[in-house]
């Protein structure tokens, strides 16, 4: 034994022996130290290694649930593939089910399996068109536009008429501002697809581009013949609709389109977040928290409802926003670039770091030009007074001529305090 | 072979629609990392490896009985394919020689987006290594958009390398950072300790409570003057920082080494005492001395996280000099804070009954939690 051991017992028995004689001590002691010891426990066992105490401990949920016919197919189809890596049939039919699964869920894991299932063309200069066509979709939803639309020419040189090529090289100038060219693919894609489709397409483009009401008319014509078309398509329709009704500022319509896309399409994530800005635009934010209840997986989901729930000055908001900044934490680690946007948005309005967010909404503007874009890019400008900065959005705002009354709004300010 | 027609599937375009015309970040989830941690010490290579269960799922299927989600026991039963299949990929070598890796028992993590296998392993290398060659190929195949976030600490200095697909092999030089930096970034791991070890604060907390009183008859009484008080909290801190100053020096240099869990018992121990004498002072006039005696254990807590850095041979006393100033710096800034404020409200019953008496019961409470631990290895709080 050590020879400091036995005075030191000695010295700790006496003195508790002492202490404990006073009641009133011991029970304030007792009772500050274990709410002490258990606070401090709890946020220790989040972020420390620990042997879980019982083997029925659930450590993750997948995000596939129980196994379904889906997924027993999409497993079935993996495992023909990887006996036969070289078959494009195969392999074309892994990558569209990871896809749509990235799709449905907004998780970007189904992206990188789905690439990974056209390893064997990935790299290829000309790899088949089907192949060709599934790698610029799996670019440009990781943001690289310019690969997507260039892999699109291709696809769209051989095959004119490809519908799935056509709409999705419209969608992509759409969101690069290209507006002009924009519209001429959505021509293109009149005799190909129904007319509901083509619609919205074309719909799409007026509404940014000071045609909104036009827009609204017709589309709303469309819809209301369209009720044989596949759900999907309808409620993308309808969210199309209420989108541009907000955008000219009539609040109640646009409310009224977006509900009934998601009576078509609850789990729409873009409608759900379109939904959701409305209401905080409009003053609501008990409501979005009702509407966005447990969307903690999707970040931008998770980011208006951090944003609603601090408005109401409700607990849960800190914890959102502290899985936010975690997780923008852990992207910035990996090199990715994708959620500038969102990470402009959580920097302005929850971490109220103006310079932090204007930096992040310049990034953005370089790679996507949508009325949000512009919005963060006058948001952070004001409030860092760095009114020059925002010239870009202004000017895009000027040639589109968007109706857009807030981001008028934004617009005249910035002109006031110049 | 026949040619995969492509066809329109409505479905597939409504989707498509919607979601390309949002331009939704197609990362709303996180995308596969895995997080690397490598700790060098001469030819040892101490590492933890933290991998998302659902990719471990994905190549090596955990979820056995089909209910679509992954248990502690699924995880544990299969720790040894998951060992192997993750340890072959990842390939540590120094000079072209392998090093060889001993793994410990498998644990969990949670992470924001969800939760994670810990592996720890530590690793052996045939020679002292100058650089690292690392290769790392772990779930590229499955998705191509997985990146390996590593963290490589040597001597204190800490770099960052991420694994991509493109670029799966990295080499880490190992060289001495400038003892400028070196210095800078001991003295900020002296702050960092001080900063997080708690058990530390609480025990200068604990002796530096009374410091703005004298005991009088049985009861402490507020100090008439600033001078005496200072003198008090001067010879205290003094005494700690010149005790754990030697002892640490002396730990460094190996000429005294005592068990870790001695140690880190003893200075919860320690905390106690010092709460304790506040109630019925054993120590009075001479407090600085208990300071000094206890100060002794504490030294020797500093001296293993020095040994986790792994000191550098060549500059130890440079490294040991920049520890002790991030220490001491810290204390000074606990000090500089709490001093002042105990100061001006040192009258009040408020500081005398709740303050002192309900402070010094606290830090003994916590004392007695963390002796009884550290000294039986027991958690008394998960």
């Amino acid at each position: 034994m050590n020879p400091i051991a036995p005075p030191l017992t000695y010295l700790f028995l006496t003195a508790m022996i002492r202490a404990l004689r006073k009641p009133a001590v011991v029970a304030v002691a007792l009772v500050c130290g274990l709410l002490l010891a258990v606070a401090s426990q709890t946020k220790a066992s989040v972020d420390r290694p620990f042997v879980p105490a019982s083997d029925s401990l659930v450590l993750e949920n997948l995000p596939s649930g129980v196994a379904n016919a889906s997924t027993r197919q999409l497993r079935r189809l993996r495992e023909a593939l990887d006996k036969d890596p070289t078959n494009l049939a195969f392999a074309t039919r892994v990558a569209r089910l990871n896809i749509e699964q990235s799709r449905m869920t907004g998780d970007p894991r189904y992206l990188g399996h789905a690439q990974a299932a056209l390893s064997s063309w990935w790299k290829l200069n000309a790899p088949p068109a089907e192949v060709l066509f599934l790698r610029a979709v799996i670019r440009q939803s990781l943001h690289d536009f310019k690969g997507a639309l260039a892999d699109l020419k291709v696809v769209l040189r051989s095959e004119p008429q490809n519908a799935e090529a056509l709409l999705t090289y419209s969608t992509i100038l759409i969101v690069r501002g290209e507006y002009r060219e924009a519209e001429q693919s959505c021509e293109r894609l009149t005799p190909l697809v129904s007319e509901l489709v083509s619609g919205a397409c074309l719909a799409t483009v007026e509404s940014l581009t000071g045609r909104a009401r036009n827009a609204l008319s017709r589309l709303t014509t469309l819809y209301e013949r369209a009720n044989a078309e596949p759900p999907g398509e309808r409620a993308w329709a309808s969210s199309i609709l209420g989108e541009t009704a907000s955008r000219i500022g009539d609040a109640a319509e646009g409310e009224s389109y977006l509900k009934k896309a998601l009576q078509l399409s609850p789990d729409d994530s873009y409608t759900l977040g379109t939904y959701a800005d409305l209401l905080l635009d409009s003053g609501r934010p008990t409501e979005v928290v009702t509407l966005l209840r447990g969307q903690t997986q999707n970040d931008s989901l998770l980011l208006r409802l951090a944003i609603a729930e601090l408005r109401m000055g409700r607990a849960e908001g800190t914890e959102h926003a502290r899985l936010l900044r975690e997780r923008f934490a852990a992207n910035r680690r990996r090199g990715d670039s994708v959620h500038r946007r969102e990470e402009a948005r959580f920097e302005l309005m929850i971490e109220r770091n103006a310079q932090k967010a204007l930096q992040l909404s310049q990034d953005n503007w370089d790679v996507q030009r949508e009325p949000w874009d512009a919005r963060l890019l006058l948001e952070s400008a004001l409030a860092t007074r760095q009114l020059s900065v925002a010239s870009p959005a202004i000017e895009w705002l000027d040639s589109s001529r968007l109706e857009d009354p807030i981001l008028r709004n934004l617009v005249a300010q910035v002109r006031a305090r110049q | 072979m026949t040619a995969y027609r492509p066809r329109l599937s409505s479905f597939f375009l409504g989707v498509a629609l919607m979601y390309l015309l949002a331009a939704f970040p197609a990362a709303a989830h996180r995308p596969s990392d895995s997080y690397l941690n490598l700790e060098t010490q001469a030819s040892r290579i101490e590492g933890r490896w933290d991998i998302p269960i659902r990719d471990l799922d994905y190549v090596l299927d955990l979820d056995q009985d089909r209910n679509g989600s992954i248990t502690w026991g699924e995880l544990r039963v299969r720790s040894k394919d998951i060992e192997s299949y993750a340890m072959g990929r990842l390939r540590i070598d120094a000079g072209g020689q392998l090093c060889q890796a001993e793994l410990n028992p498998l644990r969990a993590i949670h992470h924001s987006d969800g939760s994670y296998a810990v592996l720890t392993f530590e690793m052996v290398c045939p020679s002292n290594p100058s650089s690292l060659g690392l290769s790392y190929s772990l779930l590229f195949d499955v998705d191509p958009q997985h990146r390996g976030l590593a963290r490589i600490g040597h001597r204190g200095v800490y770099q960052t390398k991420v694994f991509t697909m493109g670029e799966p092999h990295q080499e880490v030089s190992l060289s001495d950072a400038r003892p400028t930096q070196q210095l800078l970034s001991m003295v900020r791991e002296g702050l960092v300790h001080i900063a997080l070890g708690w058990d530390h604060m609480l025990f200068l907390l604990a002796m530096l409570l009374p410091s703005v009183l004298a005991r009088r008859g049985g009861q402490w009484e507020p100090f008439e003057h600033f001078r005496p008080a200072l003198i008090d909290v001067v010879k205290i801190v003094t005494a700690f920082t010149a005790a754990h100053s030697l002892t640490l020096t002396l730990a460094a240099l190996d000429y005294v080494r005592l068990p870790s869990r001695f140690v880190e018992s003893a200075i919860a121990a320690s905390i106690v005492i010092a709460a304790l004498n506040n109630f019925r002072p054993v120590f009075r006039g001479d407090r600085w001395l208990v300071a000094f005696g206890l100060g002794l254990l504490h030294g020797f807590g500093f001296s293993s996280v020095l040994r986790d850095l792994g000191l550098p041979k060549g500059s130890l006393v440079v490294a040991l000099f920049g520890f002790n100033v991030g220490v001491e710096l810290g204390q000074l800034a606990i000090v500089a804070v709490l001093f002042p404020l105990a100061y001006a409200v040192r009258r009040s019953a408020f500081y005398r009954h709740l303050v002192l008496n309900g402070g010094s019961a606290i830090a003994a409470l916590l004392g007695c939690i963390w002796l009884i631990e550290r000294a039986f290895k027991v958690s008394l709080f998960t």
